[in-house]
Formats: C-alpha cells, sequence, structure tokens
C-alpha cells in the first residue's frame, strides 16, 4: 500500500462529516435546480440557490484538498503520482 | 456530458448483511419500475420534448435517476458482504448466486433481466410525460412495498429517501405537463403531439 492511499483514505475517515455536509447541501442544490426547472420566476428560490452553490464551492475546495479529490477535473496534490483511484469511491 | 463525483446522494452505511432484503432490493436497480428504466427513459426522452425548459428538467431528473441507481447498487453490494454459504442458501439467495455470485446485475426481484421494453420513448412530448408520472407513482409504489419487507434502519432510511424523491419527480412532471398545455394553441388543444407537427391537419 503506497504511502498516499494511506494519506487519504485516513484523511477520509476524519473527512466523513465534511463529506455529509457536503452532500447535504449538494441534495438542497439539487432539490432547488428541479423546483426552479418549473418555477424559474421564484426569485426567492433563485437567490437560495446561488447561496447554496457559494457555500458549496468552499465545502469541495476543502475535501479536495484535505481528503481525496470529489470529481475528475480537480488539479491532483503532485504530479509524481496518480491519485484518482488510490481512495475510496462513493460506494465503499 | 456528465461530471461523476465520489459520493452518493444520500449516505448508505448498513453494518448487518441480508440477502433476503437484497434479493428484493435489486428490483429498483433493474426491475420494471426500477432506477435503470427511470434514467434511460428521461434521458431518451428529452430529445424530442418540444418545450426546452421540460427538456433540461428530463436531463435533471435523468441525472438523479443515474445517483439512485448508485445508491440501490450501493444498498445490494453492503447486504451481500461477507454471506457464508449457509446464509445464502437459507436467506433464498442462491438462485440469484448461481448466476451472479454476489455482482450487482440489473434484474427485477424474480429474476427477470433489464429489459427497455419496461420503458417507452414515444416522440410525443404529452405521452411522454403521461408515462413519466406514471413511472413515478410506480416506482413510489415498489419504495412502499420495500419498506413493508424490509426491517432494518440501516436499509428503511435511504429506502425511504429515495420514495420521497418519486413524489417530488412526480410533482415536477405534474408541473411540466401544465406547461406542456400552455405551449397548446386553439387549433391544438386537444394533446395531440406538438413535437411532430407534420402529421397533423
Amino acid at each position: 500500500m503506497n504511502r498516499n492511499y494511506d494519506y487519504y483514505c485516513n484523511n477520509r475517515d476524519s473527512g466523513n462529516n465534511l463529506l455529509l455536509d457536503i452532500q447535504r447541501i449538494s441534495f438542497a442544490i439539487d432539490e432547488l435546480r428541479l423546483f426552479l426547472d418549473t418555477h424559474p420566476c421564484c426569485k426567492e428560490a433563485r437567490v437560495l440557490f446561488n447561496e447554496y452553490v457559494e457555500k458549496r464551492k468552499e465545502l469541495v475546495e476543502r475535501y479536495n484538498k484535505e481528503v481525496t479529490p470529489l470529481g475528475g477535473y480537480v488539479q491532483q496534490e503532485n504530479d509524481d503520482e496518480w491519485q484518482w483511484n488510490d481512495c475510496a469511491f462513493g460506494w465503499r | 456530458m456528465w461530471e461523476f463525483e465520489k459520493r452518493l446522494q444520500y449516505p448508505i452505511n448498513i453494518k448487518t448483511p441480508d440477502a433476503k432484503a437484497a434479493k428484493i432490493i435489486i428490483s429498483q436497480y433493474g426491475g420494471p419500475d426500477g432506477e435503470l428504466g427511470a434514467s434511460l427513459r428521461y434521458l431518451s426522452q428529452r430529445y424530442s420534448m418540444s418545450n426546452k425548459k421540460v427538456a433540461g428538467l428530463l436531463t435533471d431528473i435523468g441525472t438523479e435517476e443515474l445517483a439512485h441507481l448508485e445508491m440501490i447498487g450501493t444498498i445490494v453490494m453492503q447486504l451481500t458482504k461477507n454471506l457464508s454459504t449457509d446464509q445464502i442458501i437459507k436467506e433464498g439467495f442462491d438462485t440469484y448466486f448461481v448466476d451472479h455470485t454476489v455482482g450487482v446485475y440489473p434484474q427485477a426481484a424474480a429474476g427477470v433481466p433489464y429489459t427497455a421494453a419496461f420503458m417507452q420513448s414515444k416522440g410525443d412530448p404529452i405521452t411522454d410525460l403521461i408515462e413519466d408520472m406514471g413511472a413515478e407513482q410506480k416506482a413510489r409504489t415498489t419504495y412502499d412495498n420495500i419498506l413493508k419487507l424490509v426491517d432494518n434502519p440501516d436499509v428503511i432510511e435511504p429506502i425511504k429517501f429515495l420514495r420521497q424523491r418519486e413524489v417530488v419527480h412526480f410533482q415536477r412532471f405534474g408541473e411540466a405537463l401544465g406547461m406542456l398545455r400552455d405551449d397548446l394553441d386553439s387549433k391544438n388543444f386537444y394533446y395531440y403531439n406538438p413535437s411532430y407537427k407534420n402529421g397533423c391537419k
């Protein structure tokens, strides 16, 4: 097991609360997106949508840095090793 | 194009394996009203959806259904982890095991493999949306039935979440049908196909 695997996976465990926060806010955004698809004129929902997206951005940036890249378009920690598949996927 | 994220839409953490529950829940992976059919249905129908906003809704809901497919796959995987051969036989999982071991395969609970015949993409926005509303209700009923058959709270929580999503999607599709109705004009208010005008005299 290489150093990076240990590093990422250990951090992932302590990052579980952070992951939960990301899941929570992402769900709120998913729900608002569907609502706005059929209620595009609702200003209140549009404001809330933007507010949550902004907040999510911070959480995801922290997760990318401290735990593991969340998505496939994230800059890797360093270019000596390929880390994308090192750590757990959502279903693990 | 999609971007994959290494997370589930709703957390799943099942501590005790239960092959009997897995055998039932696999139906929402590849059964007649399962998440695979749901995602393929909406993502296919959007190409002939005349109303741009509704085509967007189909894309968004179809995308969420893919996340639900991943959740069901995860539930089945966690429910079948570290099972003994004894448990597999006693809990009635042997008929699945013989063909797929504990791999996740899109099939109905009774073993019928996934088929696109479970769904339609009719090329008529009103026809398709009414099918979609029916599909959400059928999936909701399936989740109701699952909730009658399983008793593990680790399983019940994510299944309840998925059930609630069917209710919300049904609501959104109903609103989308209203948007399509608004698009119809006085020459075409009997709910004729608004995306294929050539056939209309």
